[in-house]
């Protein structure tokens, strides 16, 4: 369970973005839920440059 | 949480990733202070709302106006797509139902070149999904202390009595989530009405006495001047 949910995620995030794009912006509150997207990008996507927005 | 309490745990966060190389990117926290944006999609029509609509669906107006001011900031740094952590098993909060991102999407796109998109969605379809990724990458869950049974409980989802536990066989349950989306679609586009449009609205200010001014705002000016006060507090 815990190794397919990972590889699930990481095939997902690798079906929205590609390899061209340079710069990727991530919502990111600091929460599990946005701290696994951006985990999973940066696991896939080493060299793009990440921007975590955050609000309140 | 207060701002900044919100951005040292984010900082701390990206510190920990970093050290543990689960983060090698050029990375770049930024905060936005949304609040006057929110205020001014959602506020001033909340009386009416909470009695129209389920929820009241003030989260859509926070959400729009977070969605909004990513989008133009991204588009001035060259960023064409961000990532939101949105989940289908918290599909019980309005802006977290495709029917909101329906609404805006397409202006995002036309309007700042830009997607915001849910890569996870599917994905996160149980409470404990999240946490068992988080353990697959290592991190003890405790540095997500409180989190570990999905989304906080909010004051206005406890008076409204929203189903966290959706059960799609449950039909006073889907009579709910019927009646939210539709609800979720009109409000949604009302208030994309009002960032579309030339409305201004007179805000009570203090000066540095405390003595009360009125100001004409209207969305592009609030806007212009969120971004303007972005505050970049990490980088790495």
């Amino acid at each position: 369970m815990e190794k397919n949910k990972m590889e699930d995620a990481l095939q997902s995030v690798r079906n929205a973005f590609s390899s061209g794009d340079k710069k990727i912006g991530v919502l990111y509150s600091g929460g599990k839920d946005s701290t696994v997207v951006l985990l999973t990008i940066a696991k896939e996507f080493p060299d793009a440059e990440l921007s975590c927005i955050s609000m309140h | 949480m207060y701002p900044e309490e919100i951005k040292n745990k984010i900082k701390e966060k990206l510190e920990l990733f970093i050290s543990r190389g689960l983060v090698t990117n050029k990375t770049t926290a930024i905060y936005f202070d949304v609040r006057e944006i929110m205020a001014f999609l959602g506020f001033r029509t909340f009386h009416d709302d909470m009695h129209k609509y389920p929820t009241g669906l003030l989260c859509c107006s926070c959400k729009l106006a977070m969605h909004f001011i990513t989008a133009k900031y991204s588009s001035s740094i060259g960023v064409a797509k961000i990532a939101d952590g949105y989940s289908y098993f918290e599909r019980f909060l309005p802006e977290q139902l495709p029917e909101f991102k329906s609404v805006i999407s397409g202006t995002i796109v036309d309007q700042y070149g830009v997607e915001v998109i849910s890569p996870l969605y599917h994905v996160f379809d149980a409470v404990d999904v999240p946490m068992t990724i988080i353990k697959g990458f290592g991190l003890d869950p405790a540095v997500f202390l409180g989190e570990t049974l999905g989304q906080a409980v909010c004051l206005l989802g406890l008076i409204y009595k929203i189903p966290y536990d959706v059960n799609d066989s449950d039909e006073s349950q889907n009579t709910f989530f019927n009646e939210l989306r539709n609800a979720t679609l009109e409000y949604t586009t009302t208030k994309m009405q009002i960032i579309s449009g030339k409305e201004t609205q007179r805000l009570m200010r203090h000066d540095s006495y405390g003595n009360e001014y009125f100001e004409d705002m209207d969305y592009n000016r609030i806007m212009e001047r969120v971004i303007a006060a972005k505050e970049i507090f990490f980088e790495g």
